[in-house]
């Protein structure tokens, strides 16, 4: 019996201290040296380039198959990058990281603070107000395809008040990207597509070219 | 001679009238630098002996906040400094004048010191930018709460909502949010942890639209969101905001207890403060539900609103569904099961929707915060797909609210009597009187109206033993950190139940005596929880622990044991809650042996403030029973 249990207690706490040293091991690798910043600011520099990357690239195929009026492909192929708000992951999944974020009230190595201050859609802290609806869209993506689904939400309405819409002109809003909402779920993630095909709703629908604004 | 008498006369007229406001002057300006907008604009605390030191970190970024060398411990040199460069002539760049740098500073003193402004406010392109976008017209406090059993929520946290008027009124997801926090950078780990508690991290405020704080509360960590209107007038917001221009880029002390979120956005308040200041009520440390108390307290709040968090909402629309059609939704979030497609659109379209909505939040939910794997955006375009062609609106949900304020009160002192058979056999009985004392927060016998019901958390609960027998007084017990976080395991919600316990204790099963009893002990341990009827506060629960205990008692020193714990929670009725425990340890390392313990407590809660308690339990062969009264505060 005594054997059984001593066995227990070194399995136990091996377990511990292996993933104790895993977890370690793998935050150290993840650091690198002490905290640097201008090695932070490198390395927010380089996220921030693969993230324009990665938006020309996918602007690039949208424009290649997209169907929608030649203005719509010209501007979009001519708009800065995206604002990388898209693919923000809001918890580490460091378990010691999620206590510390807890009691730190940020969320640990993700943070939204960094990806927020380093998009080239915001400065100072806020948003530009010229690219508030592409940043809305990127980082309500998920939000938005099911607000449309259903032709109500929050999400949709803060959209349309973004088009500068009237109380009147919102629901025709909604309703006009709900009838559009096949083929703005049939393709991947592309919150590009997403404003080009509001855009390009706005501006060909009469009652919203009057009640909102396409600009 | 009379004209050199009059000219006398008149020079000196003139010099006396000259020092007069000089001195005047100097006077104001030390009244000034003591008003208390000032001294809360630079975030002045006063210390002993009458000095002033701004809490504001000592580091790079204080340069460009404090104008003089020694502004950060002195309003006066501050006050002379921000003067003196009003005097001089103003920068080309509108961005250098401290006109633009500090507008909330230069309202206030253009305000009470007219005469030392030298010209009017200047245009500041940026900070008017800023500014409008900003567009605020309200205020709301944001009370993010707790979830006990995921560790990056166990702690409430509060932040200040600016509602935009204009065209986005109402629209409240494009609000910006006021949130002080502190940034870990590169760290992470045990050392971001360790450097979070000791204050190696700069706190400071910054802005994030709201919506990305929704993601990150209701959807990432399964929050809800509280909000408090604040009664501000519409100076008081523009105070603020060009209060909020001119610190966003300070750096401040953070520590978890005392310097967190919930105190520094008081003393952000307090420069719009006209009553009592709003960190006088509270004691040395924190606690966010207690500043939403006191605001409250003090007439701040006009209306509050509940947003429920993701998880809350997906188990609302999952209690619609029958049995069947919970096992269709789960199947088509999870994708486990390809017959669940064609099972769905057999359905009825009113069923049909229900379904399909309970099946869209628990597939946004298993995604927590992170974006979806292809195969889940796959099913969650099935999903919205199919939806789209449903023509049922969503059914509206109601939540039963418990507003946080609404629990019982952070701080609790109890008195207990008892009396103890230690040994069992009747020869050392004897009666005596606890002592308790607990800064925060809650245990499983308490009222949790407002507060997680599922778990405890303690810290610093305290106990103090008279024995009247021997005629002494000891240490029952210290929790430094006590969490059992006890979420019922549930299909959708398959959280596993766990337990942490560091402090120290009285050893009851060995030969000791007084304070020479007194060992450490750090108690962790996982284990499941059962709902015995779900939406009500009845649960079971199993947890297998392992203890680590050191102290002089043991010889030698130290015993490890580990073993299961048993435990079961009832609240019959209204105020009367029962909580029995049952315990088996065996330690095999160092003072080895075997030790069960039984327990049972009972609780009845008088309002907010007070409760009765009886426990009795069973250690090994000593048995004790007490009845006491704890009072909240």
């Amino acid at each position: 019996m005594k054997r059984w249990s001593r066995l227990l207690v070194f399995a136990v706490s091996t377990l511990l201290l292996v993933s104790f040293v895993t977890e370690e091991a793998s935050a150290a690798r993840r650091r690198g040296r002490r905290p640097n910043p201008a090695a932070v600011k490198e390395r927010e520099e380089r996220a921030r380039e693969d993230r324009e990357r990665r938006a020309r690239e996918q602007r690039y195929e949208t424009t290649s198959s997209s169907s929608n009026g030649g203005n719509v492909e010209y501007t979009s192929m001519h708009n800065m990058a995206g604002c990388g708000l898209g693919a923000l992951a809001f918890k580490s999944e460091d378990k010691w990281s999620q206590v510390g974020a807890s009691l730190l009230n940020m969320t640990g190595l993700q943070s939204i603070w960094i990806a927020f201050g380093t998009s080239n859609c915001t400065y100072d802290g806020i948003v530009d107000a010229r690219r508030e609806r592409e940043a809305f869209i990127e980082a309500n993506y998920a939000d938005l395809s099911r607000d449309i689904a259903l032709g109500e939400g929050e999400h949709i309405a803060a959209l349309a008040t973004l088009y500068g819409c009237g109380t009147e002109s919102k629901a025709a809003f909604t309703e006009a990207l709900r009838a559009n909402s096949t083929a703005i779920l049939r393709d991947g993630t592309d919150p590009a597509k997403l404003k080009a095909v509001a855009d390009a709703t706005v501006e060909s629908d009469m009652r919203l070219k009057q009640g909102c604004t396409s600009s | 001679m009379g004209k050199v008498l009059a000219f006398l006369f008149l020079t000196s007229v003139a010099l006396s009238a000259f020092v007069a406001r000089a001195v005047a002057d100097a006077d104001k300006t030390a009244e000034i630098a003591r008003h208390r907008t000032w001294l809360a604009l630079h975030y002045y605390s006063e210390l002993d002996g009458g000095r002033w030191e701004s809490e504001i970190r000592d580091d790079e970024k204080a340069k460009n906040f404090f104008l003089s060398r020694a502004g950060r411990e002195a309003p006066e040199a501050e006050l002379a400094a921000f003067l003196a460069a009003l005097r001089e002539p103003a920068p080309e760049d509108a961005e250098a004048d401290v006109r633009c740098r500090f507008p909330a500073r230069f309202a206030f003193v253009a305000g009470e010191f007219p005469g030392a402004v030298p010209r009017a406010a200047r245009v500041c392109p940026r900070f008017e930018k800023w500014r409008a976008q900003i567009d605020a017209d309200s205020a709301q406090l944001l009370f993010a709460a707790a979830f006990f059993n995921s560790p990056a929520s166990m702690y409430g946290h509060t932040l200040l909502q600016l509602g935009r008027k204009g065209m986005t009124k109402g629209e409240a997801l494009l609000d910006y949010v006021v949130a002080f926090g502190a940034e870990s950078g590169d760290a992470s780990g045990v050392t971001y942890l360790f450097h979070g508690l000791t204050g190696g991290f700069p706190g400071f405020f910054s802005t994030v639209p709201f919506y990305l704080k929704i993601r990150e509360y209701n959807d990432a960590e399964s929050r809800d969101i509280w909000a408090y209107k604040l009664r501000l007038a519409p100076e008081q917001l523009d105070f603020l905001v060009r209060h909020l221009w001119e610190v966003r880029n300070a750096n401040f002390p953070y520590y978890f207890l005392g310097k967190n979120c919930s105190y520094f956005l008081l003393r952000f308040l307090e420069v719009v403060n006209s009553g009592p200041p709003l960190l006088g009520d509270l004691p040395g440390w924190t606690i966010p539900v207690d500043t939403i108390r006191m605001l409250a307290r003090r007439g701040w709040i006009a209306e509050t609103a509940h947003r429920p968090s993701r998880s809350a909402r997906m188990l609302a629309r999952r209690a619609r569904l029958d049995g069947a059609e919970r096992d269709m939704a789960t199947s088509l979030a999870r994708g486990d099961d390809p017959s669940a497609r064609e099972k769905v659109k057999a359905l009825a379209v009113g069923n049909a929707a229900r379904v399909l909505d309970a099946a869209y939040e628990y597939t946004r939910f298993l995604q927590g915060g992170r974006p979806p794997t292809p195969e889940e955006f796959a099913r969650e375009r099935w999903l919205l797909a199919e939806r789209a062609a449903n023509p049922v609106p969503p059914e509206p949900l109601t939540f039963a609210r418990e507003a946080p304020e609404d629990s019982h009160l952070s701080n609790r002192i109890g008195l207990a009597a008892g009396v103890s058979d230690m040994g069992g056999d009747g020869r050392d009985r004897g009666g005596f009187e606890l002592l308790e004392w607990r800064p925060a927060l809650h245990d499983l016998l308490d009222n949790p109206h407002g507060l997680d019901h599922y778990g405890e958390q303690e810290i610093l609960n305290s106990k103090l033993r008279i024995d009247n027998r021997r005629s002494e007084i000891l240490l029952e017990s210290v929790d430094l950190v006590r969490i059992r976080a006890l979420h019922p395991l549930d299909p959708w919600f398959l959280r596993p139940s766990w337990r942490f316990r560091l402090g120290a204790a009285r050893a009851l099963d060995v030969n000791c005596a007084g304070w020479r009893c007194t060992f450490a002990r750090l108690e962790i341990g996982a284990g499941a929880s059962k709902a015995l009827r779900h939406g009500t506060e009845n649960f079971a629960f199993g947890i297998v622990g392992v203890d680590i205990h050191a102290g002089a008692p043991f010889a030698p020193d130290y015993r490890i044991g580990v073993g299961p714990e048993l435990g079961l929670k009832l609240h019959p009725w209204g105020p009367w809650r029962i909580l029995a425990e049952a315990s088996w340890k065996r330690y095999f390392l160092g003072d080895d042996g075997w030790i069960e313990s039984f327990a049972l407590g009972q609780s009845f809660a008088l309002g907010r403030r007070w409760e009765l308690r009886l426990t009795g339990g069973m250690y090994e062969k000593n048995r004790e029973a007490t009845a006491g009264v704890y009072h909240f505060y």
